[in-house]
């Protein structure tokens, strides 16, 4: 059972959850790797339990959104600030629709 | 003052090696913001060590921070023993407008802790990779001061004193009665009226600068504290109640509280009230003239960092009010 891809379709959505450090990030690598190849238009992070991300945790992001390609639409919602604040620093917010819910 | 830590170069305690130098920088930070970025950056070193430093023989990590009071600087050293290797070397800039299919996966790590410090350097020496990196603090981002100095000797008010041991604590803060122990580990002071004993077990002397930093305001009681505080053996040098009193004041955001008769310790060091707005007790109003304090005929007064009152009984709004000023 994943622990962070919640559902695999059109729109799919993987919760990131607790810790995401160097140590985690791989698990959610693989998982995300199950995305690849899908017919995917939507892909929605739901953020609002992300406690930390660090880079590991954004190559993750940003290999999932590189291997969608620029028609999937990448939303992250209810991300807390301090979670933000390294999607910012990475530039990495410009290719997400940042928001606090995901309706749809 | 400097921590020092040694992990095993393990990714799996990577959690564990996070939590314990957070702990460290939470004695210093309170910041959420600055203390997220600060953990970034000491995850993003510690993978780097844990997977480029020991490909071929095993080794620690040297981890150490240490806080400098007087720059409001955090220092972290993050040390190896692998091979010697500068991660700066590199160039670490990321292309932040790049597109998303142009950003490279790597070098994101070193991007972080180059930007979120405002100054990294490596060196090696000593057969160890160092790598040094320095934060400057502001103000609002440290760890808020919760204590309070209330210097202490025999002949106090009993009222007061008694009132400051649990009000400062009830408002959230810890009362720290302080006085000169002349090398005991504490001493019963006796109070004026009814000669109740206090016991006193702290000194002023040696609370060095970043214990200093904890305190968010110091107090000169009324009776004879300061009268006995203000005693030197040497006529050459300062009380060292005022040499203590000379730091507190040089520290803008400590707040200064004189009560009734507590001015009398400022004599030595007048110059530090010279020209400040404050009340004393009526028995005082020459010894105020002398140091050049600009007088106000009111119970208390408040003076930025200098809280005054008039005589003793006016304690519980003279602390009330040092209160609300720290809570402001």
């Amino acid at each position: 059972m994943a622990k962070y891809v919640m559902e695999i379709g059109k729109v799919s959505k993987v919760k990131l959850h607790g810790h995401i450090d160097a140590s985690i990030a791989p698990e959610i690598m693989d998982e995300l790797r199950e995305l690849v190849g899908k017919d995917i238009q939507t892909l929605v992070l739901y953020a609002d339990e992300l406690e930390y991300i660090a880079s590991a945790g954004i190559r993750a992001i940003v290999f999932i959104k590189q291997k969608l390609g620029a028609k999937v639409d990448v939303y992250l919602c209810g991300a807390s600030e301090a979670v933000l604040d390294v999607f910012k620093m990475t530039g990495i917010d410009r290719f997400l629709n940042i928001q606090d819910t995901f309706e749809g | 003052m400097l921590k020092n830590m040694i992990f095993l170069p393990d990714i799996k305690k990577l959690p564990h090696m996070l939590e314990t130098i957070m702990q460290e920088v939470k004695k210093y930070v309170s910041d959420e913001k600055l203390l997220n970025r600060l953990k970034i950056c000491s995850e993003e070193i510690l993978v780097n060590i844990i997977d480029y430093a020991y490909t071929e023989e095993k080794g620690n990590i040297y981890v150490s921070c240490e806080y400098l009071t007087k720059q409001h600087l955090l220092r972290f050293v993050f040390a190896d023993e692998g091979i010697p290797y500068n991660p700066l070397a590199k160039n670490c800039d990321v292309d932040l407008e790049a597109s998303i299919e142009d950003r490279p996966i790597g070098g994101l790590g070193i991007f972080l802790y180059t930007t979120i410090m405002d100054k990294v350097e490596y060196k090696y020496m000593n057969k160890k990779n160092h790598l040094i990196l320095e934060k400057n603090l502001p103000r609002e981002t440290l760890v808020k001061p919760r204590k309070i100095a209330v210097l202490l000797e025999s002949d106090f008010y009993e009222p007061e004193i008694e009132y400051y041991s649990h009000c400062f604590n009830d408002a959230g803060f810890e009362v720290h009665f302080l006085s000169r122990l002349w090398g005991n580990d504490s001493l019963t002071f006796t109070g004026h009226e009814e000669r109740k004993a206090f016991q006193c077990s702290e000194s002023f002397e040696f609370i060095d600068d970043r214990e200093l930093r904890e305190y968010a305001a110091v107090i000169i009681p009324a009776g004879y504290t300061a009268d006995r505080l203000r005693y030197t053996e040497d006529i050459k040098k300062l009380p060292p109640a005022c040499a203590f009193l000379q730091r507190c004041f040089a520290d803008k955001h400590m707040i200064k509280g004189i009560i009734c008769h507590g001015a009398w310790l400022m004599a030595p060091i007048h110059e530090l009230v010279k020209g400040r707005k404050m009340v004393v007790h009526n028995n005082l109003l020459g010894d105020a003239h002398l140091m050049g304090i600009d007088y106000v005929d009111e119970d208390v007064v408040v003076d930025r960092d200098l809280v005054s009152a008039r005589t003793g009984d006016a304690h519980q709004a003279f602390a009330q009010k040092i209160i609300a000023l720290l809570k402001n």
